[in-house]
């Protein structure tokens, strides 16, 4: 008995709480997104969060060394604002209209082959979202692609609403059947000072014009916490979009968008309008979103506002920004190495690390 | 003497000065080794005069500075879905040329060419099995075809929606062996009347009794057409549309038994036939890269490595940006983001080199034009796109794109 627990001592002396894990990542030009941009710098990881950042300094002799080739570029791991990875088409009670308590979170299965494709994308934080098919689709919540089972995968339940203000939600078998009716009930539900609706950010599928006035309607009278999501039109009200201070949930884009459409998210940054991307996963898969973002920039978005629309801005508006969406110092060790500039195509992903885990590396084999 | 003198005057100064363009101090991509730094390259009347490091410059040259800048051959989309109206399928029929049904009118090509893109191969969309004849057409304002038969699309086992694959290739496979066998019998019946036809001519001369006139066989166009393919020395091209490694599998069957010069389309799950295709010295076009929405279990094996995995088995890849409707896809716009759709192949395992490759040279080599287009070299035609950096860099525009040797797009102009 007593030896039992002697050795019972000696393996809780051996836990991480104990004596910190510690992971050096060494070289590699470091772009924390959240300030300048480090050649040849270093990370240091302790249990999971980034410890320290920056020029080379002194490490602790027990940190485990990896070494980046030159060339490669360290970013935080990429975070999509709105998707529905991993359950696809399983998002939305069809026949209420309001399910405000439904979780998207709930339908995600961690075993989905889109999950594990996902794992080498880049991404490594995914709000999930209730679909576009209910007025008030119910909670957006948190997963980060840690390749673990749901349980150790969830971040958090809710980090918001999902409404829409989208073709999709109007239907003949129930209310509402027009974008008035929709608007009417939005109203009568957000008139109640008591409403659950305002207690958390809402994020609201506008991407037609129409749509997207509605939406910024209902913000004005309300003063909601809002985030437009897709905003795909949004191209001739930016100045009303500025002026209301709404950020937006943007794309996804692909090669049968309109000029004006590629050219959007780019005029929403320059604007001033807080951007961020979004794959609508399954519609694009993950490793989209930075196709996305580079398709932004070839047409005239700046760098660093697309860095920022896969990082810190996405993590902002799903309200993680203190724990990720960037490289700083107290942040949770979510990062991947690039063989180069992410936002050229032809940089694939080295390694992914989420909460200071290796979860992938790319194999010799395509 | 003295009329051929003037003749001769005449026709001196009626000849035209050759038109002369020298492109000086760009990284040339020649796509036939090792770049080229600070090069010369000289284009004279559309054609590629001279590629080189020192070479003088003719004084009445029109010259083009571009210092700084990187040349590379126009880009070749080997799938193209430029000029195909909205809504727009087959069924065609062998002897149906997608020429006869585009919209040369629509502007989508002017984004195409900005992007660097001087030459398209457009085949009829898939539905059905046997979809008619593509063309290879040049962006200039002409719109020139290069090649009004560029090739036969066949699709195999293809679900053209959401229902299984397994019942469409059961039928397609034996369908298309049918169409073949009844082309071969139809060119066999049109060999011996030609033969048939110089006996009797023959006998018909020496005024024999027996001389009886053959009677001409019925002209069957689609078998024509299929016969064409058939026939080696007419050689027509045939491109099959295959998803899926057992369609694929057919496909290579199907080339095999009637010594067909075969191109496989899309070929999205290539990977466990990959050295199969390499063995038949089959060249793929591969696409779309990018996965949009690809709901269609033709693409549920859907990887943008598909590319790498069949160059590095040994195969010749051209990388096409398809636009496939059943993608996600719609519409022409697919072209103009084919220089991107080769850069994200590379992400998954291709060099650059070979990335360029795949829009280039290696598209040029499908569509059978390598000898004239796809690279940087002495008498090839002056089709290039000038670069601001290096190809595939985020930074990187095009500042100039050139087709026959004439400046067709300036960055900043439109």
């Amino acid at each position: 008995m007593r030896i039992a627990i002697v050795a019972l001592v000696l393996a809780l002396a051996q836990t991480p709480s104990a004596k910190p894990e510690r992971l050096l990542l060494k070289g590699g030009r470091l772009v924390p997104v959240s300030g300048a941009e480090i050649e040849d710098g270093m990370i240091l990881i302790e249990d999971g969060v980034i410890r320290k950042i920056g020029a080379p300094f002194e490490v602790p002799a027990d940190a485990k060394v990896i070494e980046i080739p030159k060339g490669s570029w360290i970013l935080p791991g990429f975070i999509d604002a709105h998707s529905h990875l991993g359950s696809a088409f399983d998002v939305e009670e069809s026949t209420e209209s309001l399910t405000p308590e439904a979780r998207a979170v709930e339908a995600f299965s961690s075993r989905h082959p889109d999950v594990a494709a996902a794992l080498g994308s880049g991404v490594t934080t995914v709000g999930l979202a209730p679909g576009n098919g209910n007025l008030i689709g119910g909670r957006v919540g948190i997963v980060k692609l840690n390749g673990a089972r749901y349980d150790r995968a969830l971040v958090r339940v809710s980090a918001g609403f999902k409404a829409s203000l989208g073709i999709e939600a109007l239907r003949t078998d129930r209310e509402p059947t027009s974008r008035t009716g929709a608007v009417s009930m939005l109203r009568e539900r957000l008139g109640d000072p008591k409403s659950e609706l305002r207690s958390q950010p809402m994020f609201v599928h506008a991407s037609m014009p129409g749509e997207i006035e509605s939406a910024l309607d209902l913000q004005a009278a309300f003063k909601l916490n809002m985030v437009l999501v897709h905003a795909r039109e949004a191209g001739d009200q930016i100045e009303r979009i500025r002026a209301s201070k709404v950020p937006v949930a943007f794309g996804p884009l692909t090669v049968s968008d309109r000029k004006e459409t590629l050219a959007t998210p780019g005029r929403l940054a320059r604007a001033g309008i807080r951007v961020a991307f979004i794959s609508d996963a399954p519609a694009t898969p993950e490793e989209h979103l930075r196709v996305t973002a580079a398709f932004a920039v070839k047409y005239g978005m700046d760098r660093g506002a697309a860095l920022r629309a896969l990082t810190i801005i996405p993590a902002e508006l799903l309200g993680a920004s203190q724990a990720c969406g960037s490289l700083d110092e107290g942040k949770a060790a979510d990062i991947v190495v690039w063989s180069g500039d992410p936002l050229s195509l032809s940089s694939g992903v080295e390694l992914v690390l989420v909460d200071g885990r290796v979860t992938w590396r790319r194999s010799e084999k395509p | 003497m003295r009329v051929l003198a003037l003749l001769v005057a005449v026709l001196l100064q009626v000849q035209p000065q050759p038109k002369i363009t020298v492109i000086r101090g760009a990284k040339v991509y020649t796509g036939t080794g090792a770049p080229l730094e600070n090069a010369i390259v000289i284009l004279s009347n559309g054609r590629i005069e001279a590629v080189g490091k020192d070479l003088p410059v003719p004084p009445e040259a029109k010259l083009i500075e571009a210092a700084g800048k990187t040349l590379i051959p126009g880009l070749i989309d080997a799938a193209s879905r430029l000029f195909i109206g909205p809504g727009e399928r087959g069924p065609g029929s062998a002897e149906q040329n997608v020429l006869d049904g585009l919209d040369l009118y629509q502007r989508d090509y002017l984004e195409a060419v900005e992007q660097g893109v001087t030459t398209v191969y457009v085949g009829p969309l898939s539905a059905g099995i046997v979809n008619g004849l593509g063309a290879a057409i040049r962006l200039d304002d002409a719109h020139t075809v290069l090649l009004k038969d560029a090739a036969l699309k066949l699709t195999l086992g293809a679900s053209g929606g959401d229902t299984s694959t397994a019942l469409q290739r059961y039928e397609s496979y034996p369908q298309l062996k049918q169409s073949f066998e009844a082309a071969r019998l139809y060119a066999e019946t049109w060999d011996k009347y030609r033969r048939d036809l110089t006996e009797f001519e023959q006998k018909k001369k020496e005024k024999k009794e027996d001389a009886k006139e053959p009677a001409k066989p019925k002209v069957e166009p689609r078998s024509d057409v299929l016969a064409r393919a058939l026939d080696p020395k007419r050689n027509l091209i045939v491109r099959i549309e295959a998803h899926s490694a057992d369609a694929i599998s057919l496909a290579l069957r199907l080339a095999e038994e009637f010594k067909l010069r075969l191109v496989l389309e899309h070929a999205t799950e290539a990977g466990p036939v990959a050295a199969a295709i390499a063995k038949a010295k089959v060249p793929v076009v591969v696409g779309p890269v990018f996965r949009t929405g690809l709901y269609s279990v033709d693409y549920l094996n859907h990887s943008a490595a598909t590319a790498a995995v069949l160059v590095k088995a040994g195969v010749v890849v051209a990388i096409g940006s398809f636009g496939d409707e059943r993608a996600g896809q719609s519409g022409p716009g697919a072209t103009r983001f084919l220089a991107d759709a080769a850069a994200f192949a590379a992400s998954k395992g291709l060099t650059r080199e070979q990335a360029l490759a795949a829009i280039t040279l290696a598209p040029a080599r499908i569509l059978g034009i390598d000898k004239t287009h796809g690279s940087i070299e002495k008498g090839k035609i002056a089709d290039l796109a000038l670069l601001s950096g290096e190809p595939f860099d985020s930074s990187t525009r095009v500042e100039r794109t050139l087709i026959n040797g004439e400046t067709v797009y300036t960055r900043g102009d439109r």
